[in-house]
């Protein structure tokens, strides 16, 4: 990490008003501590590191026009009971070491949005994110609402977004996003915070690039609160994708599903990381978490583990990955059909990252998909 | 020129022998049924004409319409106008039935110089054929028989063999699972294919399914070898002497 911390010397070390004050000094520890090198393994924190800090936040930020019922507010306009609000939302249940990065991008942006949804919307929120170093978002669920969200870049070059996602009490959020541009270094963290009864469905569709690294959250807190995390990773020729996935079963009674098919192509590297936490008092958890991978040329690398940590004994709980190539039956049974080899293959490959299509953008996605599938 | 020619046929999957100089001539128009005990080399029989992996010819030949059958590609074979009901179909999850009927029936189009059947007169005449064999046509927007029941498999094979109406279908213990009604649709589906143009082979177990679907010839396979042909009388005598007078 020698270089990476010495980038931080091109850090402002100006910390905000909406930051912990010891954000600065931590930053440092989490950088070089265990947490940082084993949660990094297959992904470059240095390299990371240092995009981030040679970059500028983002200057072509614009909400644009926001649905009926949808409030903003920039983290710099906060009065004080909102800037505390802000402090306690960034830093709830936030394990730093776990991701040293959020506060440097924290301090690159300087400035964040608080975005309150105050019931359902009629129309989709859409969050196009632009080049640069983003400003942290929280989006805010008002109990009971009804809510899809679409989260969507088309940026290259270096990007960052933290996004904090607060569901209320029977509050449902459908969220769609996709990031389909390979030329860029990309890292995310995406963070969800689930009241009683909250639902929220992640729908999530990528491919892989020169970095890219998301790293994803959910606290299911409330009795009842269930989540389905559903998504496909294609990495092509030259590309890196390592996707982390956190949820952590706190309330009672809660529900997870997470669902991710993975192929990798070329020489690339696909890594997926699924750990489920369940805390003590979680007593009728029921969480399953599945990841399939299809490795379809011998230099194509794959990392998968899921990872269980059970404080409970009234709980279901499942874990399943795999590793694998094309299954050979199902090759000989479209070829004696007439169909190719070649597009025997491709249609196997269709089917397998189409069972983990569903949810608003269905057929847009699947098109995208193909076209990188084909590329 | 005989529809399929096979002499003297060994073959060996993992190292073992399991056809041991198997001989069987098919002419277009014929149906012909194979029984025989567990274990005899039926499902290999089907299995090598398809061409799948592992199947090793160890020597003997196989011609169909006179050409070498052997050094075709499975997708080569069914070009040319090879079938396999499959004993086994497997499910493809995420690809649905129509999309693979018709990557199938457009593939073998363009092997035969044809141009691809619009999208929609094709999944007109699919869902026409669905109905015939009592297939909902739901189940043609699902994975490939992801879901089904046996019998639901079996039926789907049928649809995929009056789809791609070959010049010999193997059918592999199609009859197995299915109850009363399901063997009386598939019979009439196999009646429905045939012609004069074409051929059946039947691998099954029963007699029953040759109730329905009356065979020009019945071979009995056992140990590798076809031990005993005849008419459909002797479907009947197996029925009810079992097949220890043949093998012993």
């Amino acid at each position: 990490m020698g270089d990476g911390v010495t980038a931080l010397d091109r850090l402002s070390s100006d910390v905000p008003d909406w930051l912990d004050r010891d954000a600065w000094a931590r930053i440092k520890l989490n950088l070089e501590g265990p947490g940082a090198r084993e949660h990094w393994k297959h992904s470059s924190l240095a390299k990371t590191l240092e995009a981030l800090v040679g970059t500028e936040r983002s200057v072509d930020e614009d909400l644009g026009e926001l649905p009926n019922g949808v409030e903003t507010l920039r983290f710099s306009e906060a009065d004080s009971a909102t800037l505390e609000v802000i402090r306690q939302r960034l830093a709830h249940r936030m394990d730093w070491s776990r991701y040293p990065l959020a506060d440097v991008v924290n301090l690159i942006a300087q400035d964040g949005w608080m975005i309150r949804v105050r019931r359902s919307l009629d129309t989709p929120l859409i969050i196009d994110a632009p080049s640069g170093i983003n400003s942290p978002v929280i989006i805010e669920i008002a109990p009971g609402a009804q809510v899809e969200l679409h989260e969507v870049s088309h940026a290259t070059g270096v990007q960052a977004r933290l996004i904090n996602i607060v569901i209320g009490r029977d509050a449902k959020l459908v969220h769609a996003r996709h990031d389909f541009v390979s030329d860029c270094e990309h890292w995310q963290l995406l963070r969800v915070t689930l009241d009683d009864n909250a639902s929220y469905q992640l729908h999530s569709h990528v491919v892989g690039a020169r970095l890219r690294r998301i790293d994803c959250q959910i606290l299911l807190e409330g009795n009842g609160a269930t989540a389905e995390l559903t998504g496909t990773g294609i990495t092509n020729d030259g590309t890196h994708l390592d996707q982390r996935h956190v949820v952590e079963h706190i309330g009672r009674a809660t529900t997870s599903r997470n669902k991710l098919h993975n192929i990798a192509k070329g020489k690339s590297r696909c890594t997926f990381n699924g750990r489920i936490h369940i805390h003590a008092g979680a007593s009728g958890t029921d969480a399953d978490l599945q990841n399939k991978n299809l490795a379809l040329h011998e230099s194509s690398e794959i990392n998968t583990k899921p990872e269980l940590e059970i404080y409970d004994d009234d709980v279901k709980c499942a874990h399943g990955a795999t590793v694998g190539q094309l299954d050979e039956h199902a090759l000989f049974y479209l070829g004696s059909r007439g169909i190719e080899p070649s597009l025997a293959k491709r249609l196997l490959c269709i089917g397998f990252i189409t069972e983990c299509i569903d949810g608003p953008l269905a057929d847009e996605l699947r098109g995208e998909l193909l076209r990188h599938l084909d590329s | 020129m005989s529809l399929l020619q096979v002499d003297d046929l060994h073959v060996t999957v993992d190292g073992k022998l399991i056809l041991k100089g198997l001989t069987l001539t098919i002419e277009a128009g014929e149906v012909h049924a194979i029984m025989g005990p567990n274990g005899s080399g039926k499902s290999t029989l089907a299995n090598v004409l398809a061409g799948r992996p592992g199947f090793e010819i160890t020597s003997g030949t196989v011609n169909f319409e006179g050409v070498d059958l052997t050094p075709l590609e499975p997708h080569q074979r069914a070009h040319a106008g090879m079938f396999l009901a499959f004993q086994y179909p497997i499910e493809i999850p995420g690809v649905s039935n129509m999309e693979f009927l018709k990557a199938a029936n457009d593939s073998q189009r363009a092997a035969a110089g044809l141009e691809a059947r619009s999208a929609v007169e094709f999944m007109k005449s699919v869902r026409t054929l669905a109905e015939s064999l009592d297939l909902n046509p739901d189940f043609l927007k699902r994975g490939v028989n992801e879901g089904f029941s046996g019998g639901e498999r079996k039926r789907n094979e049928i649809l995929q063999m009056l789809m791609l109406e070959p010049k010999l279908a193997v059918l592999d213990e199609t009859d197995s699972g299915l109850d009363i009604d399901a063997l009386q649709t598939v019979a009439n589906g196999i009646n429905r294919y045939h012609n004069s143009g074409n051929a059946v082979l039947l691998i099954t177990h029963y007699q029953r399914l040759l109730n329905y679907v009356v065979p020009d010839q019945v071979h009995v396979l056992a140990d590798g070898r076809i031990l005993e042909s005849g008419d459909r009388r002797l479907a009947e005598k197996l029925e009810a002497e079992g097949y220890a007078w043949v093998t012993a």
